[in-house]
């Protein structure tokens, strides 16, 4: 469970990138982040991820502030980011191992979760070569693999889809399903609007900062006007603001 | 055929970098040499000591500045090492350690050569060896926080310092000015006489004297290799053990309100643009205003 109370940023004195947001994605949820570009989504994922400070408001992962009890709350949380290139001296194998360090995850587990994710995604064959190799769709499976595997309760992913080929998309989705059927909590931004329409239980529209929808996709519809797409469906919420 | 290719770039690569060891320990070797035996010349040969862990904690204190600002702030790693579950400790350990590593390779160049012919000038015996490399290995530490700790202070205050390119630019460049004016003030001319060496010397020797009372590390280390000491090492460890947990202790703090508010200097508010601001401008101008 992620839970966002009256959360705001500041980057610039009068300024706020993100704006008293109030949200929660419960377990067994899939939620999608929508927005425009520079709408907030990524300072929000940021914020949760503990990679930066809020200045106002409480943000809670499983009940665990991420401000005090920082540690614990990470060790729920994983977090694919919106650019891959991280950690390319590693080999993917070291990657792996060092992801399975830091989230002190066994060796058998560890050896049978990198097999099954790294099949999956097909990248188990070059899991011995150097990151810095790696087209940018593998270093996104990798990173990918990296954030599941210690199957950690809370999948936080920004743009998980970018740069994936069509089967790892499927197969990620497929993923994401499957985790939150088994009571667990997926919450990730897009941009692709078809994408959230068939994966997500809910979505929230996040815009200049501020949340502007949360609900179902039969609900933003029931909203508005009848007949529109869903691109037109995005634009009216967005615009009117 | 690639496999072969990459197995040989990779063996001249080493073949080069053991060249380049050489020769730079040759020079060092060979520079030691002539100031130590100079120095014998009046039975001060152990001033050299001093000497020269002066000059290793100034190239430790400039390359350190350099090193810090890339590695706590200026590397891609942050954004994907805060969302870990790390404690801060253990961040700023992992980052200060990859700073050592690199003194120590710097060490190997430049420091090795020297201790090695002053033992040989001197007659060392096996424990002068054991201590002044157990002294290299502790010596790099407290130059590494103070320069550390200067960054921290900067980063976390300093609005100027958000602009990564002018930061990188500077840095360099405060370096080798503080590196050239330590150079002119211990030497000043390039050919000199014995007298004269001896007269630097003497005066490089002051200079030790008076860095030594801000900069405790040298003094003990000093005494630990002259006097092939034990407990003079001890010292030095005891000395450098208190600062580092003490720069511990400050760094958590420091460094995380430097470091996250780095990564949130993302945007600045800039005013709307009006029909001025749309101007044909030169490639070459454009480019050299984005370094600086």
């Amino acid at each position: 469970m992620i839970k966002l109370e009256n959360v705001s940023k500041s980057y610039v004195k009068g300024k706020k990138s993100v704006d008293s947001l109030d949200l929660e994605i419960k377990d067994g949820e899939i939620f999608g982040f929508l927005g425009p570009n520079g709408a907030g989504k990524t300072t929000t994922i940021k914020m949760v991820t503990g990679i930066l400070n809020s200045d106002e408001g409480k943000i809670l992962v499983d009940d665990k502030d991420i401000k005090i009890d920082s540690i614990s709350a990470k060790k729920t949380i994983g977090f694919v980011p919106d650019t891959p290139d991280i950690f390319l001296k590693l080999k993917g194998i070291e990657y792996l191992n060092f992801m399975g360090d830091i989230y002190e995850v066994p060796k058998e587990i560890r050896t049978q979760r990198i097999e099954e994710l790294t099949k999956k995604f097909e990248i188990y064959d070059n899991l011995n070569e150097e990151m810095q190799g790696y087209s940018h769709g593998m270093r996104q499976k990798i990173i990918i693999c990296g954030a599941l595997l210690s199957n950690p309760k809370n999948w936080i992913l920004d743009e998980p889809m970018t740069g994936l080929d069509p089967k790892a998309s499927y197969d990620l989705k497929e993923m994401m399903r499957k985790h939150a059927k088994e009571g667990n909590c997926v919450f990730f931004s897009t941009h692709v609007l078809e994408v959230a329409e068939k994966l997500c239980d809910r979505v929230g529209i996040i815009n200049k900062g501020k949340l502007i929808f949360v609900g179902t996709f039969d609900d933003m519809k029931a909203k508005l006007k009848d007949n529109g797409t869903l691109e037109e469906l995005f634009l009216e919420i967005t615009q009117d603001e | 055929m690639k496999i072969i290719i990459k197995k040989q770039v990779k063996y001249g690569k080493i073949i080069l970098y053991a060249i380049l060891l050489v020769y730079l320990m040759g020079i060092f070797g060979f520079l030691s040499y002539g100031l130590i035996t100079t120095l014998m010349q009046i039975q001060q040969e152990a001033m050299f000591i001093g000497i020269f862990l002066l000059a290793l904690a100034m190239l430790t204190l400039i390359q350190s500045i350099i090193s810090a600002t890339n590695v706590f702030y200026f590397s891609k790693d942050l954004d994907y090492i805060l969302p870990l579950p790390l404690k801060s400790s253990e961040i700023l350990v992992s980052k200060l350690n990859v700073i050592l590593v690199t003194e120590y390779i710097m060490e190997i160049m430049f420091a090795l050569a020297p201790i090695i012919v002053y033992g040989l000038l001197t007659s060392a015996g096996p424990i002068f060896y054991i201590v002044a490399l157990l002294v290299l290995l502790i010596f790099p530490i407290i130059p590494i926080l103070i320069a550390t700790f200067i960054i921290m202070i900067i980063m976390s205050f300093s609005k100027g310092a958000k602009n990564k390119d002018r930061f990188k630019l500077i840095a360099p460049i405060l370096g080798i000015i503080i590196a050239l004016v330590i150079s002119f003030s211990v030497s000043g001319t390039s050919e000199v006489s014995d007298d004269q060496l001896i007269e630097i010397l003497m005066q490089a020797n002051s200079m030790v004297e008076v860095v030594s009372d801000s900069l405790p590390v040298i003094k003990p280390a000093i005494n630990a290799i002259v006097d092939s000491s034990f407990i003079e090492f001890l010292k030095l460890l005891g000395v450098t053990a208190i600062i580092y947990i003490v720069f511990i202790l400050i760094g958590n703090k420091l460094y995380f309100r430097g470091a996250v508010g780095n990564l949130s200097s993302g945007a600045k508010k800039g005013r709307n643009i009006t029909g001025k601001d749309i101007k044909i401008n030169s490639v070459r101008k454009i480019i050299c205003k984005k370094r600086i």
